[in-house]
């Protein structure tokens, strides 16, 4: 085997020029994610339409995108405004509402007398379907916002409570000993270490609370509505205006897609030490 | 009068009778190592100096001050993994000091980061810089707020050899420099000697000071020491250490064999 012979510094660092080169990721591997779910989302939907353009889908029982997309114009002339309006006043009360499911977590969590006492209750409660309340709700409320917002509450706050109280669990007590130390006081506690602490439980319970918020809106508007996002796919279902009703689906598919991304905003919000890059 | 005075405290988690009737007496200026078996309640004895812990039976006192009585460096720094170096230095100023603004606090903090070396880090979070350089930041934070006393509890075990052989030369410089009074808890009895003035040897079972022992060497001491009497006088206390601690611990297994254990 024979070595080549390379003239010092400049050799060099063409050499290192060409191994940069060699070793750069290709353009597709380095927007692969995404360009690879944005792929396979438009394959899926081409295919669909195509299914529905050769007519092998009956109207009745499906459709297909044009015929959604057509339906969902329509409705955008026609009502949607006052639909969505209904809708996002009745999820943004009742998450508000669900919020304080956060400050009253870190309470149970730290009083360990009181998680004691009220573990089971909500636990209980968490895994009661809500749903099922609905119409208690109406009898209370009346038909409106009100009674889907407190589906929409009642559906949101539990997994925000039971993932605050499991977070405010897992602070490193010695953490919480060093400011104490220091001379913090209780309310330097909770906002410099507890809080900080459990931000990934915050956020991933209100990831939950989002879904289960959603979930919530769609039921209590079934029963419990007289406008909204929920009311119409109901009322489109009940009439077989399929392409209509599936766009009322789609909407939300994109809500709560939309609410996830927000989400992830939040986080870096709340928590930037987590996304501090390593070299800078 | 003795800066810190430690008057016959006892302490006991949940009924276990952990420290008895420990008396300790710290002069101002001075360095006070504590070193006992595993075990015996050393840190159990910092954490109620710190404060960290009540008492069941005892007194601490401080030498009446104005400034803030003690401050402590963790063998796991307990830095706050949210905020920056400057922000974990400024951390008990910005709970002891209100009356001061936050420029303020924040010119204290930088002095003491520069003092530890680690100006330019100020921006830094705790997880993007090294064990060694994470307690120099706690070293800060213990001494940005001017405690009277500062507490160390084995400041040094978690890193490694060398960056703790600096460490600890400059923890030497500092509390010199400062006049600071410190009270630390190693199990490395070389560290031990090269830093105090005073050795309490603790016994256990439960845990009590058993000798108190001075140290009477010229500073620098260890390796670089030239006099061979002193080199000497080194051995001397190193093996009296040794053998405090050898016997601690034949002590202890006697006593687990013994049908006291079934007391427990
Ligand atoms: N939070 C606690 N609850 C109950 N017992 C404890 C607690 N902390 C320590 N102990 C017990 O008290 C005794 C003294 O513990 P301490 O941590 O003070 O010992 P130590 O001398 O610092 O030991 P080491 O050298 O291993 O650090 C030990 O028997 C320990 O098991
Ligand atoms: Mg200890």
């Amino acid at each position: 085997m024979t070595t080549q012979q390379i003239p010092a510094r400049e050799a060099e660092g063409n050499h290192l020029a060409a191994i940069a080169v060699a070793t750069r990721p290709s353009w597709f591997a380095r927007h692969e994610k995404t360009l690879l779910p944005l792929l396979t989302a438009i394959a899926v939907i081409a295919a669909w339409e195509a299914f529905g353009q050769a007519g092998m889908i009956n109207p009745l029982y499906f459709s297909y995108p044009s015929a959604i997309a057509e339906a969902f114009a329509g409705w955008a002339v026609a009502g949607m405004g006052a639909d969505l309006l209904a809708s996002g006043k009745a999820f943004g009360i009742g998450l508000a509402v669900a919020l304080l499911g956060i400050p009253l977590g870190m309470l149970i969590g730290s009083v360990r007398r009181l998680d004691l006492a009220l573990d089971p209750i909500i636990n209980g409660l968490y895994s009661t379907p809500m749903v099922a309340l609905t119409p208690l709700f109406v009898i209370i409320f009346g038909l409106g916002i009100p009674a889907t917002a407190a589906v929409v509450a009642l559906m949101a706050i539990f997994p925000l409570l039971i993932l605050t109280i499991e977070g405010i669990k897992t602070v490193d007590a010695s953490l919480i000993r060093a400011a104490r130390s220091f001379g913090a006081k209780k309310v330097d506690v909770y906002r410099d270490v507890m809080f900080p602490s459990i931000v990934p439980f915050i956020v991933s319970g209100l990831r939950l609370a989002i879904g289960r918020g959603i979930i919530g809106v769609v039921i209590g508007e079934f029963i419990g509505a007289v406008a909204g996002i929920g009311y119409q796919i109901r009322a489109d279902a009940g009439v077989f205006n399929t392409p209509k009703y599936l766009a009322g689906i789609v909407i939300l598919v994109a809500v709560s897609v939309g609410l996830n991304v927000l989400l992830r905003a939040l986080e870096r919000w709340l928590a930037p030490w987590r996304f501090v890059d390593d070299h800078n | 009068m003795a800066v810190l005075e430690v008057d016959d405290i006892s302490f006991a988690y949940g009924g276990h009778l952990v420290l008895r009737e420990i008396n300790m007496q710290v002069e101002r200026g001075e360095f006070v190592s504590i070193i006992g078996p595993s075990g015996c309640g050393k840190s159990t004895l910092l954490a109620l100096i710190a404060g960290m812990r009540t008492a069941v039976v005892g007194n601490i006192n401080f030498e009446a001050g104005s400034g803030t009585q003690r401050a402590v460096v963790f063998q796991d720094f307990a830095l706050l993994p949210w905020k920056n170096v400057l922000a974990n230095v400024s951390m008990g100023l910005a709970y002891q000091r209100r009356d001061l603004s936050r420029r303020e606090r924040e010119e204290i903090a930088r002095k003491y980061i520069d003092l530890v070396g680690l100006r330019g880090f100020e921006k830094k979070f705790p997880y993007q810089i090294s064990g060694g350089m994470r307690q120099r930041v706690g070293i800060a934070r213990a001494l940005a707020v001017e405690p009277e006393v500062l507490l160390l509890d084995e400041p040094f075990a978690s890193i490694d050899a060398q960056n703790a052989e600096i460490l600890r030369k400059e923890l030497r410089d500092l509390v010199n420099e400062q006049g600071r009074t410190a009270v630390m808890v190693t199990h490395n009895l070389d560290e031990a000697l090269y830093l105090s003035d005073r050795i309490l040897l603790m016994g256990t079972r439960p845990g009590c000071v058993r000798e108190d022992v001075v140290v009477d060497l010229p500073h620098p001491r260890g390796p670089e020491m030239q006099n061979p009497a002193d080199q000497r006088r080194y051995q001397e206390l190193r093996s009296r250490l040794w053998e405090h601690l050898i016997q601690e611990v034949a002590k202890e297994k006697e006593w687990m064999n013994s049908d006291q254990v079934e007391r427990i």
